[in-house]
């Protein structure tokens, strides 16, 4: 009785300090409706004004799956980046499946945030919309095809709906794979979740599908399971012929000690998504061949989106929805192109300064097309 | 001995207390952005699916028993229900195939944990794994959407919630069903050579919970609008760590209560929402939320029975 | 007289508020075999572990050999000279036996960091033939062994240091008849070589023909020490009791008529193992004893008769014509069973005394679905002050109680479902004397009352003393009965058991 009293006895102290040391560090929003109309694009305008403009700062919750790993510190870097140029505070958040995209939501809106940009859909953004509606909450997507999604046709035109951008991991995956048979690759195997954890994944899958098949070819082997480092070992144990992996996920942890520790060094070659931070491995060892990156360059350009909305000015297509950008991924070959876009990755992929033009309250002329020419000449 | 049963009321009120410090402390921080009625009605909302499989699982627990399929018989009588409201534009069909199918599931699992004697932990995967399977091979990566129908609110779910919490409460306490499984996981053997049934009050335990997966999965889906395939994974880890956190010792008897379900899941719900009212960085989330979870399960965990696992 | 080989002075123990010595003040000598018997409580077992360095005492001091004698720990008493075999199992079960009998020693085996199995189990070969323990392996793991080969690897244990002081703790109830003959042999040698035994046991019949001198306890304290010339089994039963325990232990008649109503009939009655073609009648108002060898079926016999183990052949039928198959038909019919192991089969540890009482009789107490719980509590308090279950509360943990309280509840739940056909195996196993006394009675007020008593027993006196018909089995069938009579002695039935 008397260890539980103590352990009681602990669990208010440290509570109370810890949230106490919180709350003195943030102020607690209280849910400041958007200042907006949705406005069109801004033409010509009067009084050019020459004193710097005074960005209003606003506090913004990011949603993405995963909040650690080499992946998503990119995205957090230029998303951070962009928000202390815009003094502007950021909240993250995380959740996969539906009921948890839903109340990650529900709570970054309870906790007073004024925008939200979200990594991770969980392939209910109607919901979503639904609740940001309620809380007055303005709403951006990134790394997510909402097209895909129920109810878009509806939700799209809510007027707390700001806009996506995204890319096409079917096309990216058909492109890979491709691109490996083209390399002389014949015995490809598939490597990952099981289907049915995102969209994302099944895309992916279904783009290599098909390049295979358009090829004429079959798929060597499926490993694919919760437990990746036991398929990926029956993977080569099995089939240790095997001369390309294409891999939906991040398989460093898995694949690359057992492949580099079997001589397949240069004799292989395997695509990694979302890395954790290892690829450069991979790369050195001559195991990976196909790194696609992105997904930071997506959230930045959502945030643009984002921000433009909580300010008033809603950058909008010419049917006056808000516009869903679709953007090349890159493809990265060997350790240094992977070097070297980390390191530009570092303080954001694109700078403030490329985008500030495409801030409204900085360029009154800031144009939605030349935006996204911007994006779709993203890694050329 | 006076002193004996005070410190039995004391033991049990235990988790109550805790979860009323927290509370407390939260509101205390986070002003009435947490303790408001807006809030509230959150709380309410993002803890129903978990405290409802919850409270139903608690009868699976008393007997000793465990379920590492409610996620994925979630998941699959909520396609088969969404399947069937397309068909029949009816949501009373989606309610009743919902629960039909969940029963239906929990039952299987009963039967092979029951009859051919396969250890809960292994027969709960299978069906796990069974569940998950026919959904992703029947959904093939789309999703069913039924946004048109209206998410009951706060207002039908607090309701839902008390009469599940004190009808698997009555059932527990003071029918032969409860005191039978609680029975069972005491000494299955002294059980049996008491005259106990054990295989079908067993069984019954399983169709209780069955039922709460099926209610829960009729609010899940129409909360979220969409049935895709994603729904429901890590539910059962969710569920195991709420009753936990509740004091529940996973090996049965006498000792377990809905208390501890429905603190459990009111904690870990409070927990996510309140840390990030307060406005906790995410880095922190994780530290805080394990150093939490054992100074609670210290005071809560009962450590005069047998151990917190299944036998 | 003999030099003084352990002395014990003043200890004191409690636990909580319990105290379980009360300044006790011990000798023992050399060359002696001292029994010490007391009922459940009296703090036999206290005081041996203290001496064998299980526990500490609270205060007081002991002296070996006129030297200053205070073990830290049990290995420690063991290097000490003073070895004792529990009462509980003291075998690890996934070792093996070698293992089991060097554990915490395997130092002197050890080569160069690796423990040589080898030496290790040539060593046990020798430590166990040494015993007479010839037909047990070495090198198996022990779970394998039945529980009196685990026991005798604790004597072999014990005696691998060749202790000054051996204590044999009720180790005698898991043995069988060669079982306890080597035990004799062992502590015979003990007293030859002029060291010292202290045995522990609840048979007093045993302990007057093993021990040389015995100390009684009662309540923590010594109430007296009689030497072998004083042994009287009335006068050591009224010491441990603290009164006269009046008029007959057993049963004061020997009238074995019973009624001619059959209540329950055994036909063709084949098990899945030991029993073959049973078949038997049980009449109403009989007390039926079922003895025999422990392998020869009897216990096996009560887990069908009761419906718990599934018959192969034949069947058990009762006076309605109902087939006993499972055991909640048989409680749904008023049969009650009481197993031989209490704590695993027959009572729920952890659960409170009412909790178990009422568990057979939910079905009676449920109204339109609910217990009713105030019902419940007023049939648990019956039983409870029926039978004189000494505990605090009916709440309380069964754990909590002594082991005859336990029976007690034990027999509670069946009293209060109105079982009219009881299947008792080893009822009064490790129970005092003067809670078996209240059994017998209460056994025999139940068969006045009507009710048909099927009594399995090792101990031939309990049962020569209580049944009206007895019956033997002998490798799974029927081989002997017998009709209660003052003449009926041991060695007629013996006959039929071997």
């Amino acid at each position: 009785m008397k260890g539980k009293f103590i352990a009681l006895l602990s669990l208010v102290l440290i509570l109370a300090m810890v949230l106490g040391a919180c709350s003195s560090g943030s102020t607690p929003q209280s849910p400041t409706p958007p200042a907006n109309t949705p406005a069109g694009t801004p033409a010509g305008t009067p009084e050019p004004s020459e004193e710097p403009v005074k960005l209003p700062g606003f506090k913004i919750g990011l949603m993405v799956y995963t909040n650690s790993g080499g992946w998503f510190d990119r995205i957090y870097d230029g998303v951070k980046a962009l928000a202390d140029a815009t003094g502007s505070t950021l909240v993250l958040a995380s959740g996969a499946t539906p009921d948890e995209a839903i109340a990650a939501v529900e709570n970054l809106c309870a906790s007073g945030v004024d925008g939200i940009l979200d990594l991770a859909t969980g392939g209910v953004s109607h919901r979503l919309l639904q609740i940001c509606e309620e809380y007055g909450v303005l709403f951006a997507a990134a790394n997510n095809n909402l097209l895909q999604e129920e109810g878009y046709e509806t939700f799209r035109k809510n007027e707390y709906y700001v806009g996506s951008v995204y890319a096409d991991d079917k096309q990216i995956s058909y492109d890979i794979v491709s691109d490996m048979i083209k390399n002389g690759a014949k015995k490809i195997a598939m490597f990952g979740l099981p289907p049915g954890i995102s969209a994302a994944f099944d895309n992916r899958f279904a783009g290599a599908y098909k390049a295979i098949e358009d090829a004429g070819m079959s798929v060597l082997t499926e490993a694919r399971s919760f437990v990746m480092p036991e398929a990926a070992q029956n993977l080569l144990t099995q089939y240790p012929d095997v001369d390309a992996i294409f891999s939906a996920v991040d398989a460093s942890n898995y694949l690359y000690q057992p492949l580099i520790s079997g001589g397949y060094g240069g004799k292989i070659q395997i695509s990694c998504f979302d890395d954790g931070g290892d690829v450069n491995v991979g790369f050195e060892n001559g195991i990976v061949s196909h790194c696609v990156e992105g997904v930071n360059a997506q959230a930045q350009l959502g945030y643009i989106l984002l921000y433009n909305a909580l300010t008033g000015n809603k950058l909008l297509m010419s049917d006056g929805l808000a516009p869903d950008i679709l953007i090349p991924y890159v493809i990265l070959h060997s350790a240094n192109e992977f070097k070297d876009y980390v390191d530009r990755s570092k303080g954001g992929i694109y700078s403030f300064d490329e985008l500030k033009e495409f801030i409204v309250l900085l360029n009154k002329d800031a144009s939605l097309n030349k935006f996204i020419e911007l994006a779709q000449s993203f890694g050329k | 001995m006076e002193l004996e049963k005070i410190k039995r009321n004391l033991s049990g009120i235990l988790p109550l207390i805790g979860l009323l410090v927290v509370f407390a402390l939260f509101s205390a921080v986070g002003g009435d952005q947490f303790y408001g009625a807006r809030n509230l009605t959150l709380i309410i909302n993002q803890c129903f699916t978990i405290m409802v499989v919850a409270i139903g699982v608690t009868m699976v627990h008393a007997h000793g028993g465990i379920d590492f399929s409610v996620g994925a018989v979630l998941a699959l009588s909520e396609m088969l229900a969404a399947m069937a409201y397309k068909r029949t534009g009816s949501p009373f069909v989606l309610l009743f195939v919902a629960v039909l199918v969940a029963v239906l599931c929990s039952f299987i699992t009963g039967i092979i944990t029951v009859k051919l004697r396969i250890p809960p932990f292994i027969s709960s995967l299978c069906m796990q794994f069974t569940c998950r399977g026919i959904v992703n091979t029947v959904l093939q990566s789309k999703s069913i959407g039924v946004t048109e129908l209206h998410a009951p609110g706060w207002g039908v779910r607090l309701p839902v919630l008390l009469l599940l919490a004190a009808a698997v409460y009555v059932i527990l306490d003071y029918t032969k069903i409860g005191k039978h499984n609680k029975a069972i996981g005491e000494n299955i053997k002294a059980a049996r050579s008491s005259g106990v049934d054990v295989d079908f009050y067993r069984i019954i335990a399983y169709l209780i919970s069955g039922f709460t997966v099926g209610i829960a999965a009729y609010f899940d889906l129409l909360r979220n609008g969409v049935m895709s395939t994603n729904v429901g994974y890590g539910l059962e880890m969710k569920v195991i760590i709420a009753v936990v956190l509740g004091g529940l010792s996973l090996s049965g008897g006498y000792t377990a209560t809905i208390k501890s379900a429905v603190v459990g899941s009111l904690l870990i719900t409070i927990m996510t929402n309140g840390l990030m009212i307060v406005g906790v960085p995410v880095t922190y989330i994780g530290i805080i939320q394990g150093i939490i979870f054992l100074l609670v399960i210290l005071f809560t965990y009962k450590r005069d029975r047998q151990g917190l696992l299944p036998r | 007289m003999s030099e003084v080989l352990l002395s014990v002075k003043g200890i004191c123990k409690r636990f909580g508020p319990t105290v379980a010595l009360k300044d006790v003040d011990f000798t023992l000598r050399r060359g002696e075999v001292h029994g010490l018997i007391g009922e459940n409580g009296s703090g036999k077992s206290t005081l041996t572990s203290i001496i064998a360095g299980i526990r500490k005492a609270d205060s007081g001091e002991m002296q070996k050999d006129g030297a200053p004698y205070s073990p830290q720990s049990a290995v420690d008493a063991q290097s000490q000279g003073v070895s004792m075999i529990v009462q509980e199992m003291g075998t690890a079960p996934d070792i093996t036996v070698a293992e089991n009998i060097f554990l915490g020693k395997e130092k002197r085996f050890t080569r160069n960091g690796l423990v040589s199995k080898k030496e290790l189990n040539a060593e046990a070969r020798k430590v166990l033939d040494n015993i007479g323990a010839a037909n047990i392996p070495e090198s198996v793991p022990t779970f394998t062994l039945n529980l009196e080969e685990r026991k005798l690897v604790e004597l072999a244990k014990a005696m691998y240091e060749e202790p000054d002081v051996l204590i044999v703790d009720e180790t005698t109830t898991a043995l069988s008849h060669d079982g306890r003959e080597l035990l004799y042999a062992a502590i015979e040698k003990m007293r030859s070589e002029s060291k010292g035994v202290i045995f522990i046991s609840h048979d007093l019949e045993e302990l007057m023909s093993v021990c040389n001198i015995m100390t009684v306890l009662r309540d923590g304290d010594i109430i007296g020490t009689l030497t072998k010339e004083e042994f009287d089994e009335a006068t050591i039963k009224a010491m441990m009791v603290g009164r006269e325990l009046t008029g007959s232990y057993y049963r004061s008649d020997y009238d074995g008529k019973v009624e001619d109503e059959v209540v329950l009939r055994a036909v063709h009655l084949t098990g899945a193992e030991l029993v073959e073609d049973v078949n038997f009648e049980l009449h109403r108002g009989e007390i039926l004893g079922f003895g025999g060898l422990a392998n020869g079926g009897i216990h096996e016999l009560g887990r069908l008769l009761f419906g718990i183990d599934p018959a192969i052949v034949g069947s058990v039928l009762l006076a309605d014509g109902t087939e006993v198959k499972d055991a909640s038909t048989a409680v749904k019919k008023r049969m009650g069973y009481v197993s031989k192991n209490r704590d695993e089969e027959a009572i729920m540890v952890h659960a409170s005394i009412r909790n178990n009482i009422a568990l057979p009789s939910l079905s009676k107490l449920t109204r339109r679905g609910l217990v009713a719980a105030g019902k419940e509590r007023e049939l648990a308090k019956q039983a409870i002050s029926t039978l004189e279950v000494k505990c605090q509360s009916m709440e309380q943990l069964t754990r909590y109680l002594s082991g005859g309280n336990k029976q007690k509840v034990v027999f509670g739940k069946w009293i209060c479902n109105e079982s009219h056909i009881l299947i008792l195996d080893c009822p009064t196993r490790g129970v005092d004397v003067g809670v078996k006394q209240a059994m017998y009675r209460l056994m025999y007020d139940l068969k006045c009352a009507g009710c048909s008593i099927i009594l399995i027993s090792e101990e031939l006196p309990e049962l020569i003393g209580m049944s009206d018909r007895l019956l033997i089995l002998k490798n799974g069938k029927i081989n002997g009965e017998f009709i209660r009579s003052p003449e009926l002695s041991e060695r007629d039935v013996i006959h039929a058991m071997i």
